[in-house]
């Protein structure tokens, strides 16, 4: 099953405005990728443990599973969860394209869960 | 009865009920002798927007309000004008409604009287706290105040003013009448964009005239609104531009208006006849106090929130070229939850979708 996410995550995500990307699986294995020199993976896994936290906090809060989108001066941090509790995150060049990013997130929900 | 309007007692009490306020003025003004200046203010904003313009000796606020509740207007006092002693009159007689009050800062808790008699014990409390006061020297504190405070404060107390503000040689004006923006303008410029020119500007000095009607009306929507866009903007005008350099004023606003023009389509578009609607409204201070509230019955967790955004925006820059926080936005179907983080505060605005009759959705 993992293995299914990782590889759709590796074939959806390579756009110019992609800086990097990661899977959390709910066993907190994170599968991660890099396509920019100023987001190598090490530094990228302060991203992904946010992203982990915030949804940490969602839950405690008792909120919705929905979808967080930072907007910094030189990038863009998007994370998303599925219900089965698989998270998404991406770092993305300031203004990327919305529709790129509604339908990457979009996929992502609609892998099958026993992918 | 005194003369002497220099030796008399400000004092404010804050509620609600009209009737209340007049009667509480009328028994007060008689115990006191007219040795009290008896205020009256109708909600925690009023009362803010008050002592904004002079200070008071003492304030006695009821403790069910809507968006600023009692308990609310002690902690701002108590942060913000420490010295001014503070009391509670409240028709509530539960223990914790006391305990929490007097947590929050207050210094006496009354429950409102029926019995004339009682009238009298209280006036007498009142008068022994402000007596304790210091009557010579300091009193109060001084802290910085931005355009956007006052804008705020004018807009919370419904109030007509001009605002006029200097940087260097050019001058720009916002109209504010009943606490709405309805103009602005500066050199050639008028309406959103002199509105976010002036509020962009990075240093100057600016002053409060009387209100007159402005020759046209060029502004609408909600004040805090036009305040996030006009930061949104200015944060914008801040990026440096692809060269390196910053962006001359003209990319400035060619960039502001083209986002402007694509949003307005974007939303035209999604929205069909009807736009999101507003669902709640915070804006709190960076230390968290609460300075405004609208249907937001969860402040303690969207506080929460806010402190993870502050936490982690500062964790993440340590490792990754991010750059400054613009906005933080949280989707879920048809709700957006959007964070906007000042330096001086910050806002946040739920919105929902509405549904056309169409099928389609306005984000």
């Amino acid at each position: 099953m993992k293995e299914t996410f990782n590889l759709w995550l590796e074939d959806n995500t390579q756009l110019s405005v992609i800086l990097a990307c990661a899977l959390r699986h709910p066993d907190r294995e994170i599968h991660s990728l890099s396509y920019a020199p100023e987001f190598p993976q090490p530094a990228c896994e302060e991203a992904w443990a946010c992203m982990a936290e915030a949804q940490r906090l969602m839950d405690k809060l008792k909120m919705p599973r929905g979808r967080f989108c930072w907007s910094f001066q030189s990038a863009r941090f998007y994370f998303g969860a599925r219900r089965d509790g698989v998270c998404l995150g991406l770092i993305t060049m300031p203004n990327p394209p919305a529709e790129q990013i509604e339908k990457i997130f979009a996929d992502f929900q609609a892998i099958p869960a026993a992918a | 009865m005194s003369n002497d309007a220099a030796k008399r007692n400000r004092i404010l009490f804050v509620d609600d009920d009209e009737a209340f306020l007049s009667t509480v003025r009328d028994l007060f003004d008689a115990f006191s002798n007219g040795d009290w200046e008896v205020h009256g203010a109708l909600s925690g904003a009023k009362a803010m927007a008050l002592l904004q313009e002079s200070p008071v000796d003492l304030v006695v606020t009821d403790l069910q309000m809507p968006v600023m509740d009692g308990v609310q207007l002690i902690q701002f006092l108590k942060k913000n004008y420490p010295a001014i002693p503070k009391a509670v009159l409240s028709s509530r007689t539960d223990p914790s409604a006391r305990d929490s009050c007097m947590q929050a800062g207050a210094d006496l808790f009354f429950i409102k009287p029926t019995d004339i008699n009682v009238w009298d014990e209280i006036f007498a409390s009142l008068r022994q706290l402000v007596s304790v006061q210091p009557k010579e020297g300091f009193r109060g504190v001084m802290r910085r105040i931005g355009l956007q405070e006052v804008i705020q404060l004018e807009c919370l107390g419904t109030k007509s003013s001009v605002l006029e503000v200097k940087a260097g040689d050019i001058v720009g004006e916002i109209f504010i009448r009943d606490g709405r923006i309805i103009h602005a303008r500066v050199g050639d410029r008028e309406g959103l964009e002199a509105f976010n020119r002036i509020m962009a500007f990075n240093s100057g000095e600016f002053g409060l005239k009387a209100f007159a009607e402005p020759p046209v009306e060029t502004i609408s929507g909600s004040w805090e609104m036009l305040l996030m866009e006009a930061a949104r903007v200015r944060d914008e005008a801040a990026q440096p531009s692809a060269t390196g350099e910053p962006p001359t004023a003209a990319e400035v606003a060619v960039t502001a208006q083209a986002r402007a023009a694509a949003s307005d389509a974007a939303e035209a578009v999604l929205a069909g006849e009807q736009g999101p609607q507003v669902e709640e409204i915070l804006i709190c201070t960076t230390k968290g106090d609460v300075v405004y509230e609208w249907q937001s019955p969860q402040a303690d967790a969207r506080m929460e929130i806010i402190s993870f955004i502050k936490k982690w925006t500062q964790q993440l820059n340590r490792k990754l070229p991010l750059g400054r926080l613009r906005d933080t936005e949280f989707v879920n179907q048809g709700d957006r939850l959007v964070f906007k983080l000042a330096d001086d505060w910050t806002m946040l605005v739920r919105t929902r979708r509405v549904a056309t009759p169409s099928g389609r959705q306005a984000s």
